[in-house]
């Protein structure tokens, strides 16, 4: 009984190993994909010396906002000077000015689009990236719950065997039913010696 | 009857003067049967060929209940053909001697070949009745092929025995009584819906089996079935129960024909 418990344990064992061996496998794959997701992701951003295209474009265009209000301001007292004092000492000092926040304006908004360089062109691919990193994370989560779900399964079903009912020595033996049976073959054998003796006897009453 | 002392024969010259013996009256047998009008000894197995046709005609008519799923032709064909085997025996073997009393005046005609010659007659006629019955049957693709066909010859054989011994038993009590003829007949139509043939024991409740199960036919019938459908028959038999009740009637067969053979009066 004990080895049949064993028997019938190393057969879902098997079954089992089976099943966690699979689940585990799917784990593997899915994290060397996460893994490699989060690399690429990586080394993209050291290349690119960028860490997210779009807090940094936010923060550029607040910069950009900032200087636009300076311009206008600056421009705003530039055309007041020309208009009532058109020879303040201050006007070519302010057109400088005015010229170089310009240029400033132009240099930032041709950091976020435009040009290979651009933060734009950047976070095209970086969104890529991303979205493959959070499909692999994702993935991997799946595939571990899964594993675990086997793994609960397969604890489940271990079976085990036991013993209801212990066996007993009988009180008297029931068979071979030993005199029964020699009796039976003597009157077997009788039977069958009479027929065939009759049969012979009939057939040696045929003469010549 | 035999002026001179007899000579010590061989046995196997004993056993090849029976055979010629039996031969010899098997084929009188058959000429004086059949004779040799129209078809002749064809009629051996035409007749129950045309009494098994008509009852599996009529079964599948009334779409008799048999109590289980077997075809009704089938069921026909294994029930009626048995029941010609175990039933004609006897009844060809009753008065036999009275009608081949002359005979008895050769020396080498015993009692006993007076009946085997009729048995073997029987036996061929309703062996190749149920044979051609069943090829036809096959190839007109109402029965299936028998799935055992050794189990279909042993139950054959067995219900075959018991017909003989049944028959010669009764063929040597007819010689003293005439009783055993009147008897027989209504004895034979009494028995034949008892004999398994029309009805499969596994149908039956439990009570009933039981009582079946002591009339030895029964028990040569299921095991044709069983061979002829395989597991779907159900069928219910007892060689350890047949074989001794064949055996113990053969040997009452084979004292009374002792016994009536040596009473015998040669007309």
């Amino acid at each position: 009984m004990q080895r049949s418990e064993a028997l019938v344990n190393i057969l879902s064992e098997r079954a089992r190993n089976d099943t966690i061996t699979l689940a585990q496998r799917d784990v593997d794959d899915a994290k060397a994909q996460a893994q490699n997701a989060a690399v690429a992701l990586a080394s993209y951003r050291n290349k690119q010396r960028i860490i997210d295209p779009k807090e940094q474009a936010s923060a550029q265009l607040l910069m950009i906002s900032k200087l636009q209000d300076e311009l206008i301001a600056s421009r705003t007292q530039l055309r007041q000077l020309q208009t009532y004092t058109p020879r303040a000492s201050q006007i070519p000092f302010l057109r400088t000015q005015v010229r170089a926040l310009q240029s400033e304006i132009d240099d930032q908004m041709a950091q976020i689009a435009g040009g290979s360089q651009s933060l734009a062109a950047a976070s095209v691919k970086y969104q890529e990236l991303q979205l493959n990193a959070d499909f692999s994370n994702k993935q991997l989560g799946i595939a571990m719950a899964s594993l675990q779900e086997a793994k609960d399964e397969s604890e489940r079903k271990q079976a085990y065997v036991d013993r209801i009912a212990s066996p007993s020595l009988s009180d008297y033996p029931s068979a071979p039913k030993r005199i029964r049976s020699i009796f039976a073959t003597i009157i077997l054998g009788f039977l069958v010696w009479g027929v065939l003796s009759m049969l012979i006897v009939g057939i040696r009453e045929h003469r010549d | 009857m035999v002026s001179r002392a007899p000579t010590k024969t061989p046995f196997l010259c004993s056993l090849r003067i029976q055979i010629r013996v039996l031969s010899a009256l098997f084929m009188r047998e058959v000429l004086t049967r059949y004779g040799r009008h129209n078809i002749g000894f064809l009629w051996l197995f035409f007749e129950p060929m045309i009494f098994t046709l008509g009852v599996t005609a009529l079964w599948t008519a009334t779409q008799s209940v048999h109590g289980s799923d077997l075809p009704i032709v089938a069921f026909a064909l294994t029930g009626y053909s048995s029941v010609l085997l175990w039933r004609n025996m006897p009844g060809r073997c009753i008065g036999a001697l009275w009608a081949n009393l002359p005979l008895m005046y050769h020396r080498n005609i015993r009692v006993l070949d007076i009946y085997i010659s009729r048995l073997m007659l029987e036996f061929g006629g309703a062996t190749i009745s149920f044979t051609a019955l069943g090829i036809l049957f096959i190839s007109l693709g109402w029965l299936e092929p028998p799935e055992d066909f050794l189990k279909v010859v042993g139950g054959w054989m067995m219900i075959a025995w018991f017909g003989s011994a049944l028959a010669v038993t009764l063929g040597a009590l007819s010689h003293q009584s005439e009783l055993v003829d009147k008897l027989w007949h209504p004895a034979s139509y009494l028995i034949f819906p008892l004999s398994g043939s029309a009805f499969m024991v596994y149908a039956l409740p439990p009570v009933a089996q039981k009582i079946v199960l002591y009339i030895p036919m029964v028990h040569g019938v299921e095991m044709v079935r069983e061979g002829f459908f395989g597991e779907r028959a159900h069928a219910i038999y007892d060689l350890g129960y047949v074989i001794p009740f064949c055996l113990v009637l053969s040997v009452i067969a084979l004292l009374l024909v002792n016994w009536v053979g040596q009473r015998v009066v040669p007309e």
